[in-house]
C-alpha cells in the first residue's frame, strides 16, 4: 500500500466518521485534535480503525496524541507498525 | 476546625516522608509538597496577592500544580483551575471574570493570554521565563510556613467554572466548609486510611476531582494523577491499577466502560482496588452489572450532585436484580438535606417525580459576581422520583443542560459559538444518542447574504477556538432556516423529532 492509499483511507474514515462526510478543508497537515475534529473518546475509535485495517502491531506506549496529530504523522505511524 | 491547606501541613509534620501525590513524572512526599506549597504563597506574598484574591491555576496535571493550589490556599487567596485543555479565549473570559490577582502556568499561554486588561496580572511560569519571573525563584525562598492568614471555614478556598447558558462560564464558588462536609463524608465512607491509594481521572476544573485529592489529604494517602492524555489508553489505565497499587478509583462511568470494553478491565482481579466510586452521568446497568458480577467483592458507589452542591447524595450498590434497569442516586449525604418539589409546589411522595432540591453544608456560596447563595435550597435542575424504599433516581433534565461523558454542558454556550461564526445565522444544539455514544448536533442555517456554507473543518476549528473540546459539535445539519414555535423561540421538539426520524 502506498502513502498515498493510506492516506486517503484514513481520509475517508475521519471525514465519515468525524465530519459528517465533509472532508473539504482536512488535509494531511490539519491538526485533528487541537481543532477538535477528533475528540478523545473519537480517538479510541480512530486507533480501533487503523489498528484493524492496517494491521497494527501498535505498542500501548505508542498510543500518544502526538502520534494523532495529523493525517501525515498517522501514515508514518502506519508505516512504522505495519506487521510485516 | 481545619481548612483545606492544613491537611497537608498535618500529614506533613506527621509523616513528611510519606507519598502525597504521584504521576508519570512526579512524586511528592507530605514534606516536599508542604515546602514547595510554602514557597508559592510567600512568592505570591510578594506579588501582592491578599487574603480573599483569586489566583488561576491554569496547567496539566503533576505535583506542581497541586503544590500551586495548596499554595494560593495558605495565603489565604482562592485558587481557580483553569482547564488545561481549553482554548485560550475562554480561559481568558475565566481570568476576567473573577479577576484574578496572580496566574500560575505556562510561559506561552501566559503570553497569548495575559494581554490588554490582564497585561499587568503577575504570573509564575512552570516552564520558562516570563516577564522577568521563573519557577527557580521559588528556591530563593523559604520553605517554612507563613502565619496562617484570618480565614474562617465559610471562606472561599476554590472556584470551578462550569459551561453557562448564556454563553459564559460561570463561576461556582466552594468555602472550605462546602469541600471540607463532602471529603470527611467521602473518607469516612470509604474507610480512609494512610494505606490507601486514590485514583485521580478527573481533571482538576471539574468537582470529581476534589475527592481524589483531599481524601487522599485527609488519612495521609497517596494520590496518583492520571494525565490529561491517560484516556487515549484505556489498557493504559487498567495497568495503572496494579502499578499503583491504588485502592479506590473514582471517575465517570464512560471511563469504567471504556477500561472494560478497550482495556480489559474483566480480565483483572484488581487485587489491590477495594472501592470503586462513580458519577457524573447515569452508570448504564447492563455494563454495571458486568463489572458487579466480575468483582463481587469490591464496594461500588454511586454519587451524585452539581458542581453547586459537591456531592449531595449517595447510593451503595448491592445485588443487582435483573428487573432493575437502572441505579438509584440514593439517599441525602454529607449533613445535607434533599428533597423533590412537584410542578404544583408540593413535596413529591413515594412513587411521584419533581425537581431535587439541596441544602446544608456542602451547599455552594454561590455563583461569582451573583447575589450569595444563603440558606436558601439550591434547585438542581434534575428531576428525579422519590422511590418506595426512600431513594431518590435520576430521571432527566428540566433545561437544556446536558452531560457527556460526565462534563457539564449548556446548549447555550455552544451556541452562541457557533453564533460567533460570520456564515452562521441561526444555530440551535441537540443531544442525539446516550451515554458514551451521545452525540452534540448542530441544526444551522446560512445568514441571506452569505449562503456559502462553512466546512466541518472550519466549524470545528471554530469551536476548538472557543469551546472545550467536548463541547465541540459531531454533527451539523443545514437548514434554510430553524423551525420556531408559534411564539418565535427555536422549535426544539420540531428539530428532536427530525433528529429521531419522525417526520411531523
Amino acid at each position: 500500500m502506498t502513502d498515498q492509499e493510506i492516506l486517503q483511507e484514513v481520509r475517508t474514515y475521519i471525514a465519515n466518521t468525524f465530519l459528517d462526510g465533509d472532508s473539504k478543508g482536512l488535509d494531511e497537515n490539519t491538526p485533528l485534535l487541537q481543532t477538535g475534529i477528533v475528540d478523545s473518546m473519537g480517538i479510541m475509535e480512530l486507533l480501533s480503525f487503523i489498528r484493524d485495517r492496517f494491521s497494527l502491531d501498535l505498542p500501548e506506549e505508542e498510543v500518544r496524541p502526538e502520534n494523532l496529530e495529523n493525517l501525515k504523522v498517522i501514515v508514518a505511524l502506519v508505516n512504522r507498525f505495519k506487521k510485516s | 476546625m481545619t481548612l483545606l491547606h492544613q491537611l497537608v501541613a498535618r500529614q506533613a509534620l506527621r509523616n513528611p516522608e510519606a507519598i502525597a501525590v504521584r504521576c508519570q513524572s512526579d512524586t511528592l512526599s507530605y514534606g516536599q509538597l508542604d515546602a514547595l506549597a510554602n514557597r508559592i504563597a510567600r512568592w505570591l506574598e510578594a506579588q501582592g496577592v491578599k487574603p480573599g484574591d483569586r489566583v488561576a491555576v491554569w496547567l496539566p496535571k503533576g505535583g506542581n500544580t497541586v503544590a500551586a493550589m495548596q499554595g494560593v490556599l495558605r495565603i489565604g487567596a482562592a485558587y481557580v483551575p483553569v482547564d488545561p485543555l481549553s482554548p485560550g479565549a475562554r480561559a481568558r473570559i475565566i481570568l476576567e471574570d473573577c479577576g484574578v490577582s496572580a496566574v500560575i502556568t505556562r510561559a506561552a499561554w501566559a503570553e497569548a493570554a495575559l494581554t490588554d486588561g490582564l497585561q499587568a496580572v503577575p504570573c509564575l511560569p512552570i516552564d520558562e521565563q516570563f516577564r522577568g519571573h521563573q519557577w527557580s525563584d521559588l528556591l530563593a525562598l523559604s520553605a517554612a510556613p507563613l502565619p496562617e492568614p484570618q480565614r474562617t471555614i465559610h471562606d472561599l478556598a476554590y472556584i470551578l467554572y462550569t459551561s453557562g447558558s448564556t454563553g459564559r462560564p460561570k463561576g461556582v464558588c466552594i468555602s472550605h466548609l462546602n469541600a471540607l462536609a463532602f471529603i470527611e463524608w467521602a473518607a469516612v465512607t470509604v474507610g480512609a486510611t494512610e494505606h490507601d491509594r486514590f485514583s485521580n481521572h478527573a481533571p482538576f476544573h471539574f468537582d470529581l476531582s476534589v475527592l481524589d485529592l483531599y481524601a487522599a489529604f485527609w488519612c495521609g494517602g497517596s494520590v496518583y494523577l492520571i494525565s490529561e492524555g491517560g484516556n487515549y489508553s484505556p489498557q493504559g489505565l487498567v495497568e495503572l491499577i496494579d502499578r499503583e497499587q491504588l485502592t479506590v478509583w473514582y471517575s465517570v462511568p464512560s471511563a469504567l466502560i471504556l477500561m472494560m470494553e478497550h482495556g480489559g478491565l474483566l480480565e483483572r482481579a484488581a487485587a489491590s482496588l477495594r472501592t470503586v466510586l462513580f458519577a457524573g452521568e447515569p452508570f448504564p446497568i447492563k455494563h454495571l452489572r458486568r463489572l458487579r458480577e466480575h468483582w463481587p467483592d469490591k464496594r461500588f458507589l454511586n454519587l451524585y450532585g452539581p458542581t453547586e452542591t459537591n456531592v449531595c447524595t449517595a447510593y451503595e450498590v448491592d445485588v443487582l436484580t435483573d428487573s432493575q434497569t437502572a441505579i438509584p442516586i440514593g439517599t441525602a449525604t454529607c449533613g445535607d438535606l434533599v428533597w423533590a418539589v412537584k410542578d404544583d409546589g408540593t413535596h413529591a411522595g413515594p412513587g411521584e417525580t419533581g425537581e431535587l432540591l439541596v441544602t446544608g453544608p456542602t451547599v455552594m456560596l454561590g455563583y461569582y459576581g451573583q447575589p450569595p447563595q444563603g440558606d436558601r435550597p439550591y434547585p438542581t435542575g434534575d428531576i428525579v422520583r422519590l422511590e418506595a424504599d426512600g431513594n431518590y433516581s435520576y430521571i432527566g433534565r428540566r433545561d437544556h443542560m446536558v452531560k457527556i461523558r460526565g462534563f457539564r454542558v449548556e446548549l447555550g454556550e455552544i451556541e452562541s459559538a457557533l453564533l460567533a461564526h460570520p456564515d452562521i445565522h441561526e444555530a440551535a444544539v441537540l443531544v442525539h444518542g446516550e451515554g458514551a455514544a451521545a452525540k452534540l448536533v448542530g441544526f444551522l442555517s446560512s445568514p441571506p447574504e452569505r449562503p456559502e456554507r462553512p466546512s466541518m473543518v472550519a466549524i470545528k476549528q471554530h469551536c476548538a477556538g472557543r469551546l472545550p473540546r467536548y463541547m465541540i459539535v459531531d454533527q451539523v445539519r443545514w437548514c434554510d432556516s430553524l423551525p420556531r414555535t408559534r411564539n418565535g423561540k427555536i422549535d426544539r421538539l420540531a428539530l428532536a423529532n427530525e433528529l429521531n426520524g419522525d417526520k411531523p
